[in-house]
């Protein structure tokens, strides 16, 4: 058998993590659920009719939430000194515990959590549809999900990684970590503005904005569908957005083989 | 088969071991003793692989225990003096962790719990500390590893307990089997741990079997302190002592006289027990 990966042995630690999920964060997803069924409720209960389109941020909050706190709540003990040891010493291998973290906080939590969502949704659609401003899942908001997603599981690899360098209050400190990360590349941003010019920015930035449609300034669907088919088009933005992308595959990989190396060291 | 060879560990500035050397062989259970903070843990946590050691100095059934390979963790088992409490029931704990060790018998653990009178469906969480020990050996010795690490298994357990953990044991050596267990509670392990090893902060002070110990020394009772006695302690009923066998005298190891012999006496016995 392979020490580095075996399908077989693999499963079986995701099978293991799979069942041992509902106790560890169950709960919390069932909790989030119901407390968009009632927040859904509460509104419509005042009259107002709740867009699709923002009923799909609201299940982007939420399922970011749940991403958010699923490494600390399913793996949360994985680097304590006592707690981590069940974990450390099963027979299986690092590349295979890394693998089945991602799985299990960005597969099947996700899962878990959209599916509850959206089975709370069309339930409510079903029984009152009056109030809801049409079905969930249509063009515009099933684009909005894909594009947060992909952003989601960029941002949860920090987490996860949070969730193996720090001993306690890993939401937090990789939170402020975050921050002060962003911080910096503020103070970069700002250097290399000085350097170019101010004047040459803000040319640039109103020379942008001249080409985009005049309705964009409010959020609502139509905007979200000109946004997406006028301001992508443009192909300095077309081709920033896949820079941005870039960055964001290769900052992901690098949280996981982060995370990969801090299993494969940890001391106990 | 564990073999450490001129092991230097530290943690930060406190050097815990330097140039240890020690070999241990299967159909054993090893007795690991010595004072508080000599590195008994340290020593355990090494063999497992849950700190870094040099891949040169610790060899753990011909794997470098700290790469934590699958193949090497399946045969080893370290039980720590203070186990997490686990989510869920007993069997469901076993069941879920018990699959990933190929020798795991499920059969073996529920007649386990039967012995130390646990029911397998209750949760963790309604356990007493005690009795979530007593789950926890279940499950070590269930697990059928070749090495199994046991830290201060005897620790919360009443007193009936101890007993029925000693004869457990005692009925799963094989010569397959290598165990080590570290404690303080030496009395509660008598009978058991064969052979001994007393550390210090330098090293290893006693490495020898019980039958080499009675070869070398004997231990008396006496009404009054012998002069040639290596160690001497007042009890109710005279004076235990701990003399060494010039007599050839076939007498019943004391461990705990013993351990307190070796702490006195610490050159005496590195050069009556010196191992080739």
């Amino acid at each position: 058998m392979s020490n580095l990966f075996n399908l077989k042995r693999f499963c079986s630690l995701v099978r293991k993590e799979c069942r041992e999920l509902p106790g560890k964060y169950g709960l919390t997803i069932i909790s989030m659920v119901g407390g968009y069924m009632i927040a859904l409720i509460l509104t419509m209960l005042t009259g107002v009719t709740v867009s699709p389109f923002k009923r799909m941020t609201m299940i982007v909050v939420l399922t970011a939430f749940i991403m958010i706190f699923a490494p600390s709540k399913l793996h949360g003990t994985v680097n304590h000194n006592r707690k981590g040891l069940g974990y450390v010493l099963l027979p299986v291998s690092t590349l295979e515990k890394t693998l089945s973290m991602f799985v299990l906080n960005s597969i099947c939590t996700t899962v878990l959590i959209l599916t509850g969502l959206f089975a709370a949704d069309t339930l409510l659609y079903l029984v009152i549809p009056s109030h809801m401003g049409g079905f969930l899942i249509n063009g515009t908001t099933s684009w909005l999900l894909g594009e947060q997603l992909i952003d989601l599981f960029f941002f949860q690899s920090f987490f996860i990684l949070g969730n193996v360098l720090f001993k306690r209050q890993k939401v937090v400190r990789t939170f402020i970590s975050l921050i002060g990360l962003f911080f910096l590349i503020f103070m970069v941003v700002i250097v290399v503005f000085k350097i170019v010019g101010f004047e040459a920015i803000e040319n640039f930035a109103e020379s942008m904005l001249s080409e985009l449609p005049r309705e964009m300034d409010n959020w609502n669907i139509i905007n979200y569908n000109s946004f997406n088919n006028t301001y992508r088009h443009l192909p300095l933005i077309r081709n920033m957005i896949r820079i941005s992308y870039t960055i964001y595959v290769v900052i992901t990989a690098a949280c996981w083989m982060g995370t990969y190396r801090l299993i494969k060291t940890a001391k106990y | 088969m564990i073999k450490i060879n001129d092991l230097n560990f530290s943690y930060s500035k406190t050097n815990v071991f330097s140039g240890l050397s020690l070999t241990l062989k299967e159909g054993n259970v090893y007795g690991l003793l010595g004072q508080n903070g000599v590195g008994k843990t340290t020593l355990l946590k090494l063999l497992a692989g849950l700190i870094g050691s040099d891949k040169e100095t610790c060899d753990v059934n011909g794997y470098h225990p700290y790469k934590r390979q699958p193949e090497f963790l399946q045969d080893i088992f370290y039980l720590p003096e203070e186990s997490a409490c686990p989510l869920g029931s007993v069997v469901h704990f076993a069941e879920n962790n018990g699959s990933f060790y190929p020798a795991f018998s499920k059969e073996q653990f529920l007649a386990l719990l039967d012995r130390f009178e646990i029911s397998s469906t209750m949760r963790f969480k309604n356990l007493s500390a005690g009795q979530q020990k007593k789950v926890h050996i279940s499950y070590a010795l269930s697990l059928n590893t070749k090495v199994l690490l046991l830290d201060e298994p005897s620790n919360g357990m009443d007193i009936p307990s101890k007993s029925i953990f000693r004869s457990i044991v005692a009925g799963l050596v094989n010569e397959e089997r290598l165990m080590i267990i570290s404690t303080h509670q030496v009395r509660d392990l008598e009978n058991l741990i064969d052979p001994i090893i007393i550390l210090d902060n330098r090293g290893i002070l006693l490495h020898a079997s019980i039958e080499e110990i009675a070869a070398r020394l004997c231990f008396l009772t006496s009404s009054e302190d012998l002069p040639d006695a290596l160690y001497a302690e007042e009890t109710p009923m005279g004076y235990s002592l701990v003399k060494a066998n010039t007599a050839g005298m076939d007498t019943k190891v004391n461990l705990e006289t013993l351990f307190n012999a070796v702490l006195i006496h610490k050159e005496w016995f590195r050069d009556h027990f010196k191992r080739g």
